[in-house]
């Protein structure tokens, strides 16, 4: 059978030649510390971009750990997302179990190109593709808000998930439709404040990752952005942030921002399900002038 | 004589009574549902009218807050009494909310409502606006604390 063996060689070839091609352009493209611009730490901008980021949110201590201090981001509480459950690490600055040791270009390679320290793919459900648009600034204030928090041992667990290794291979061709890595351009046209409402949205604080909908590579698809659809963790629909005032969920940007500073508290009623209320309490933890600048950029989609 | 009948007559006149309130309780699923939605949505515009007052958009009166956090709390009575998260609701596709962890884990649900009963109480006690200011956040946070497991947004 010659015409089957030859289809076998061309299949063996295919696969050593798809092989490599996977095995190149998923190849993880870290930063190099010379991008890093020199930088004197603001720990209060620190805090606040904390806040905005939601980090708290995902890496928050695991139950059992019983710190005196639950608001450590001690990390170890189970994530459920479709690919598996993950275990979100610790960020306080413990040697041995948190990132105490780690260097601030492995942190910036983390949060905005999503590498881990051992250089190798992590996976999307840390929304570092949003964070990438992120001043470097903001994030290097950050590290260093967490690098001032009380260490606290809370050791690392692997997430459960099936094929982990050919999974976080498989990233890197994600990365190649949904990791853009430009930061985030004011628009003059915008005022001010619009304009921080928009950099908070799009960038820190990772509204797309729920509120557009992707496609059948979880791919964010851009020309619908912040149109609602399903939910990423797979529980019912996030809604659209599209005209909040014109379909008569809000009466004006005012109660929009109070929606967001207030949530069940105000008695809104949209922003508590489904991971909404971790965000809005993240918020809420803001300056009022940066919660009415979300509300301003907000209102303005239409 | 009126006597000796009066209290055999009287019990079963309750028993009736809670055999009605049993057999209500058992409300047509559909019912039910809009039932707790429409006491929500009441309770939700009482919070509205509280941060008002919060915000110092209303002035500020004792009685006033106590009237509130008092109403919210009998609407949790009386939806509770009234069966409104019978698992018979659970048949009801259209525009239903609750997420089955409110049977699979009852004793959570009956926390959620215990830590909202409690957050109500701390409210109604209040007595400036001070008091008013710390109470408010924690029954905002108990309103959440349950959305947030079991209540799914659109379906
Ligand atoms: C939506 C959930 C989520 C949010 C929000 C989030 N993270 Fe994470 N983070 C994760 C998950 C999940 C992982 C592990 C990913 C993996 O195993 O591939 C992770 C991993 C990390 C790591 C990598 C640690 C290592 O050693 O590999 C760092 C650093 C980190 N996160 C920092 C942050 C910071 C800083 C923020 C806020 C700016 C943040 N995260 C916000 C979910 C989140
Ligand atoms: C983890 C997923 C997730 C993230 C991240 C997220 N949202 Fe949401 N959002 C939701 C869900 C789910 C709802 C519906 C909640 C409900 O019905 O209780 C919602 C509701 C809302 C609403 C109310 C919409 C309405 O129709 O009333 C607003 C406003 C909103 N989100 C703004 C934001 C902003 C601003 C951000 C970023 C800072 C953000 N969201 C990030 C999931 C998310
Ligand atoms: C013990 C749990 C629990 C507590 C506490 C609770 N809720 Fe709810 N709430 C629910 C559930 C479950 C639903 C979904 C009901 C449904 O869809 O049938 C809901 C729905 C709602 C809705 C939407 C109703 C609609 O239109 O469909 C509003 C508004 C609301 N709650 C307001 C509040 C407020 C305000 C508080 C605090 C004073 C509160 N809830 C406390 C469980 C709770």
């Amino acid at each position: 059978m010659p015409g089957r063996g030859k289809y076998v060689a061309g299949a063996a070839v295919a696969a050593v030649v798809g092989g490599a091609l996977f095995w190149l352009v998923t190849t993880p493209q870290p930063l190099a510390a010379v991008a890093l611009p020199q930088h004197t730490a603001d720990l209060a901008n620190g805090e606040r971009l904390y806040h905005a980021a939601g980090c708290y949110s995902c890496h928050k201590p695991a139950p059992d750990l019983k710190l005196d201090d639950a608001t450590l981001p001690a990390g170890g509480a189970p994530l459920k997302t479709p690919v598996g459950t993950f275990y979100p690490p610790n960020l306080t600055p413990d040697g041995e179990t948190g990132i105490g040791t780690m260097t601030d270009i492995a942190f910036v390679n983390a949060v905005q190109r999503g590498l881990s320290p051992e250089g190798e793919h992590l996976i999307p459900a840390f929304p570092y593709a949003s964070y990438a648009h992120m001043k470097v600034e903001d994030v290097l204030d950050i590290r260093a808000y967490l690098a001032s928090l009380k260490p606290v041992s809370s050791p690392e667990m692997a997430p459960d998930m099936m094929l982990e290794p050919l999974v976080r291979r498989g990233v890197g061709l994600w990365k190649l439709m949904a990791l853009h890595v430009t930061p985030w351009q004011a628009d003059p046209a915008h005022t001010a404040s619009w304009n921080r409402g928009a950099y908070l949205v799009n960038g820190p604080g990772h509204c797309a990752e729920c509120h557009t909908p992707r496609d059948v590579f979880m791919v964010p698809k851009t020309a619908q952005a912040f149109m609602g659809g399903a939910h990423p963790g797979g529980e019912g629909k996030v809604p659209s942030l599209h005209n909040l005032v014109e379909s008569k969920r809000y009466t004006d940007q005012a109660d929009v921002s109070s929606a967001l500073a207030f949530g069940e508290m105000g008695g809104y009623k949209h922003v508590s399900s489904s991971g909404m209320g971790e965000v809005q309490g993240n918020i809420s933890q803001l300056p009022q002038t940066d919660i009415d600048a979300i509300a301003e950029y907000l209102v303005s989609l239409k | 004589m009126i006597m000796k009948f009066a209290g055999p007559a009287l019990a079963v006149a309750l028993s009736i009574g809670a055999m009605a309130s049993v057999a209500m309780a058992a409300g047509a699923p559909a019912d039910l549902v809009k039932e707790r939605q429409d006491e929500m949505k009441t309770n939700s515009d009482t919070m509205k009218a509280l941060l008002g007052i919060l915000k110092g958009d209303k002035p500020y009166d004792a009685a006033t807050v106590k009237g509130m956090s008092d109403g919210i709390a009998a609407s949790f009575d009386k939806m509770w009494k009234d069966g409104v998260w019978d698992t018979s609701t659970q048949s009801i596709t259209t525009e239903n909310k609750a997420k089955p962890e409110i049977w699979s884990d009852a004793a959570g649900f009956e926390k959620a409502r215990k830590d909202a009963m409690d957050a109500l109480a701390a409210l109604g006690a209040s007595t400036d606006l001070a008091g008013m200011k710390a109470a408010l956040p924690k029954l905002g946070a108990a309103c959440k604390g349950c959305h947030e497991t079991y209540r799914q947004p659109e379906n």
